[in-house]
């Protein structure tokens, strides 16, 4: 009796191992129809109830977090002149931001010291506004501001690049890099003042002899 | 009687057996191969045709344009992004306004019709990659893309499987740098990249433990 039953055993596990390996394989092309799903991935791709996944946003929709109901802090306006102010306190942390910004969205023409003589003002393009000037010191800050959110003259806007926020950090280096290149020397710290009374020493002495 | 089987069956029928197991392994290993290779992956190193021959060598190598004047969502989203039309005519309103491989570029601009790109990078769709997660905790472009400054036409760099990503997410530390190096090319690491990087894990308050969870990029 023990035979026979033994040998179904046997022959039922050689009857399911080639199922087995079968459920194997399909499982495998699981995985693959998991890396390619039927979804819109990427922003191009066409859908046939919207036009394309990344959806224009429709005329006169608000999107989240793009409500404009602070003048100050949307237009870079106070009662219709030009803010002299900031909306919101300048802290270190948004200079770095400032910073971090303006590197990569202004020093191209402005240059990284804002000269206006930026990598692509070599290139060709018309020579992008200085800041160090005495018109532009005492510009108010919200002709920087409406500058990038407006754009002016042949610089194009940056408001779908540039948040509200970095726009007035930015603002905010520029006035920094205005300090920057027009600082008296009594309003320096006493060490970079030693640093430079050493530094035009070694160079009198330098050109002296 | 004669036998149904000759005297050379019980060998034949033993290697069998061995023939049957290599057979399996050579499926398993081909079909292994096969989900690596570029046949599934897409090519590394093999640069990408574009409707626009726009030279990243020149943009961001020569000119030294940051990263994020045109590829903004990287830094704000979880898509890379590409830029539109309007980021393009920024510069070239007024330079190369000539140039007849910019023409699909202000055709767009003029029109408002997409210009598409072709796509370098195919990540696999059961992958949720968020690259303002990854550039903000201070993981380079540089490190999966490579050296896009000196690509005339981009290609992939990095073979984007699996294990590749497992590389970083088990041991953070060997990639991250400081925030004003992650728009940077080819800065050499610091010689004690892994006390720096361990640091950098821990300031960012990045929980390694975790990373390794499916649902980190799986959903």
């Amino acid at each position: 009796m023990l035979t026979p039953m033994h040998t179904t055993q046997r022959a039922s596990s050689r009857r399911l191992s080639p199922l087995l390996i079968a459920l194997a394989l399909l499982l495998m092309a699981g995985c693959r129809n998991m890396q390619q799903q039927p979804k819109l991935a990427a922003p191009y791709d066409e859908s046939v109830l919207f036009g394309r996944a990344a959806r224009e946003i429709l005329p006169e929709a608000v999107p989240v977090g793009f409500l404009r109901d602070d003048e100050l802090l949307h237009t870079g306006m106070q009662n219709g002149e030009l803010a002299t102010e900031f909306p919101f306190p300048i802290t270190r942390e948004i200079l770095e931001t400032g910073r971090s910004q303006y590197n990569a969205f202004c020093a191209p023409c402005h240059g990284y010291a804002g000269y206006g003589n930026g990598v692509i003002v070599v290139e060709g393009f018309p020579m992008a506004r200085s800041f160090h000037t005495e018109e532009m010191r005492s510009a108010p800050v919200g002709r920087f501001y409406r500058a990038i959110a407006y754009g002016v003259g042949v610089m194009y806007d940056y408001a779908a690049r540039v948040p509200v926020d970095k726009r007035w950090a930015i603002v905010a280096y520029i006035r920094a890099l205005q300090h920057s290149q027009n600082a008296a020397y009594a309003e320096l710290p006493a060490e970079i003042q030693a640093q430079l009374a050493q530094t035009g020493t070694q160079t009198t002495e330098a050109m002296g002899s | 009687m004669k036998q149904a089987f000759g005297a050379g069956a019980n060998t034949f029928a033993k290697l069998s057996l061995l023939g049957g197991g290599l057979f399996t392994v050579l499926i398993l290993g081909l079909l292994f191969v096969l989900d690596h290779s570029p046949y599934t992956r897409g090519p590394i190193g093999v640069a990408v045709n574009q409707p626009v021959r726009f030279s990243h060598q020149l943009h961001s190598g020569v000119l030294n344009i940051d990263c994020r004047y045109c590829h903004i969502s990287a830094e704000q989203g979880a898509y890379g992004g590409i830029p539109d039309t309007h980021t393009c005519m920024s510069c070239h309103s007024q330079i190369a306004t000539y140039s007849e491989l910019l023409e699909p570029v202000r055709t767009s601009y003029a029109t408002g019709e997409y210009l598409v790109w072709n796509k370098v990078h195919n990540i696999a769709q059961h992958v949720y990659f968020n690259h303002s997660a990854h550039v903000n905790a201070g993981f380079a472009c540089e490190t999966c893309h490579g050296r896009v400054d000196q690509m005339p036409l981009v290609w992939q760099h990095q073979s984007m499987t699996m294990s590749w990503c497992l590389e970083c997410h088990r041991e953070p530390e060997r990639f991250i740098r400081t925030y004003d190096q992650v728009y940077t090319f080819g800065e050499p690491a610091p010689e004690n990249q892994i006390d720096v990087g361990l640091q950098l894990v821990a300031a960012q308050g990045i929980d390694v433990s975790r990373l390794s969870n499916c649902s980190i990029c799986h959903r």
